[in-house]
């Protein structure tokens, strides 16, 4: 979907460009996920992301308010792409658990296309010429830095 | 405990990473929102990052059983902290198959929830087994972590051969001056009728047989044979196994030793066990519920390891083969050095009676001609080896897994009053 939205927005010499990383984009999760491959999924994320970003890149367009959207597309994208390899290993079922988990995606979502748009208005904010901008960023760089390796800490 | 990370959460990072690169290189916002909330990710996996507090036990309601019988274990879970997917996974023994319940399984605990899971066994194979290897593995409600750990709490199951029927046994021809239930050849107070002869002072006037005494004009009383115990040594042979998917000739005999025992010791016979094989193991003769106890904790504990090394019986100590006792040895006749020792026993002048659990069933000929040549041939030889036992005074019953174990004991039993008659 996100893939096929920024073909079909895209005019000109690009269009072909942005269509072959797309399809790419496409073909890798699809391949990913019948793999299963989480590194393919990824690759497919980053081709579909890739080719929004290129798109803004060429075509230069006013700030799109949308990319929340997109944000919140390519996460829920992730998301499920992810789980359906999960589902693939075998384990115990459990009744009610696939509900429980598509509300706390549904919740994850909404709560990512939240930050995209907070993130887009601080942007535009920042455009406007407010300095504190500057540091609110340093500060989300770091909180993030620090998130990464909180998360990626070895093991027990 | 182990813990494992989503292999998206790294995904998400190389992510994340490319779209701010991306975004300073360019200069478009649209680029951060794209990557807050992959970065939003991030932050969900650091808060959910906790151990769960989650105990378990494991109860099983007997610990010792017969084979083919059921057990139930209860699975009890306590969390102190709120858990949102929890996989138990008990790790059933081989000869235990689940019959009901889930195993896998997987709960949803809240905070000082208990759960209590039942899941009930059936053992399908005799011997001695641990259950209580319990493998949890948790996940928070996003998948993101995993944890996994052991809990253990073994729980030493006994499963015990089951006891084939047996109406008669392979009476000793000497017994000892303990009483039991085997009809000694000597005669005195007994209940089993043995001869008359004539009264003597101090004979019992109820010992009187007043028919015979009127007939012969004197007084003729009657003698009974004693009622003694025997002694009985059950020589297993653990050189060989043949073993084909569940059937096992070492299983058979072992079943077939357990319920001798069980029967002689029902008797108030003595018995003892050598478990003649790759390693040697014996127990001394006894008799009642210690002794049986004993032997099938002997008998679980068999097992063929596999030795090169040549054995006769010089290595058993004598006192578990005493002169007198009955031996049966309970073999596949097989390996060169148990049918070695039984004939060294005999030639010792032991009572010695064969069980041969027979191989034939597990054994498949071939298809090949040269393979079927050989398993005739192989046949022919096993058939000449009875032949020479039998020639040497030994009674030789063959047995089968799946005929009474009573029908392959008549069989010594006729043998053994033929060879009687023989003598004479």
């Amino acid at each position: 979907m996100l893939a096929t939205r920024a073909v079909l927005l895209s005019t000109g010499p690009t269009a072909r460009l942005l269509v072959a990383v797309g399809i790419a984009g496409l073909v890798a999760l699809a391949v990913g996920i019948a793999a299963p491959s989480t590194a393919t999924v990824g690759a497919g994320l980053a081709l579909v992301g890739g080719q929004y970003g290129l798109q803004l890149v060429l075509d230069d367009p006013p700030p799109d308010a949308k990319a929340a959207v997109v944000a919140a597309a390519l996460l829920g994208a992730g998301e499920l792409a992810f789980w359906s390899i999960e589902l693939r290993r075998r384990g115990p079922r459990e009744a009610g658990r696939r509900a429980r988990r598509i509300g706390f995606e549904l919740i994850l979502v909404l709560a990512g296309l939240v930050l995209a748009a907070v993130v887009l208005a601080l942007a535009d904010v920042g455009r406007v010429g407010w300095a504190g901008i500057e540091l609110v960023g340093s500060v989300a760089a770091i909180a993030l830095l620090g998130l990464a390796v909180l998360a990626l800490r070895p093991s027990r | 405990m182990t813990r494992r990370a989503s292999p998206r959460l790294a995904v998400y990072g190389v992510l994340c990473a490319l779209g701010l690169v991306a975004a300073l290189a360019t200069r478009r916002p649209e680029l951060v929102a794209l990557a807050a909330p992959l970065a939003l990710v991030f932050a969900v996996a650091a808060l959910s990052d906790r151990d769960p507090r989650v105990r378990a036990w494991i109860e099983v309601d007997r610990e010792r059983m017969l084979e083919n019988e059921e057990i139930d274990v209860e699975l009890t879970f306590r969390a102190d902290s709120r858990v949102e997917q929890i996989e138990a996974l008990l790790v059933v023994p081989d000869g235990f198959d689940l019959v009901e319940g889930d195993n896998p399984l997987s709960l949803r605990l809240g905070e000082g929830d208990d759960e209590t899971v039942r899941l009930r066994l059936r053992a399908t194979l005799w011997g001695a087994y641990a259950l209580g290897d319990l493998r949890l593995r948790a996940r928070d409600p996003l998948a993101l972590w995993t944890r996994e750990w052991r809990v253990a709490r073994p729980h030493h199951l006994h499963v015990y051969p089951r006891p084939e029927t047996l109406r008669e046994l392979v009476t000793p021809v000497r017994t000892n001056q303990a009483i039991g239930d085997t009809v000694a050849r000597s005669k005195g107070d007994g209940l089993e009728f043995a001869d008359v002869r004539q009264f003597v002072p101090g004979d019992r006037v109820r010992s009187v047989n007043w028919r015979a005494s009127a007939r012969r004009a004197e007084l003729i009383v009657n003698e009974r044979h004693l009622e003694r115990s025997g002694d009985i040594v059950l020589f297993l042979d653990t050189f060989a196994d043949v073993r084909k998917l569940d059937e096992s000739s070492l299983d058979s005999a072992i079943r077939a030793t357990a319920t001798l025992a069980d029967h002689y010791l029902a008797r108030r016979d003595r018995v003892g066990l050598v478990a003649f094989g790759g390693t040697l193991r014996w127990l001394t003769l006894g008799s009642g519920l210690r002794q049986r106890y004993l032997l099938v904790e002997a008998l679980l504990a068999t097992q063929l390891l596999f030795s090169y090394a040549w054995k006769d019986i010089d290595v058993i100590p004598s006192r578990t083969m005493p002169p007198g006792a009955l031996v049966i040895a309970i073999t596949p006749l097989l390996d060169p050095r148990a049918i070695a020792a039984l004939l060294d026993l005999r030639a010792r002048r032991h009572d010695l009676v064969v069980v041969e659990v027979s191989p034939l069933q597990i054994v498949e000929p071939g298809s090949e001609p040269h393979e079927q040549l050989a398993y005739r041939l192989w046949r022919l030889r096993r058939d000449e080896l009875v032949a020479r036992l039998e020639g040497l005074g030994i009674a030789v019953a063959r047995w089968s897994g799946d005929v009474p174990l009573g029908a392959a004991i008549e069989e010594v039993r006729s043998f053994r009053r033929h060879a009687q008659l023989a003598r004479r």
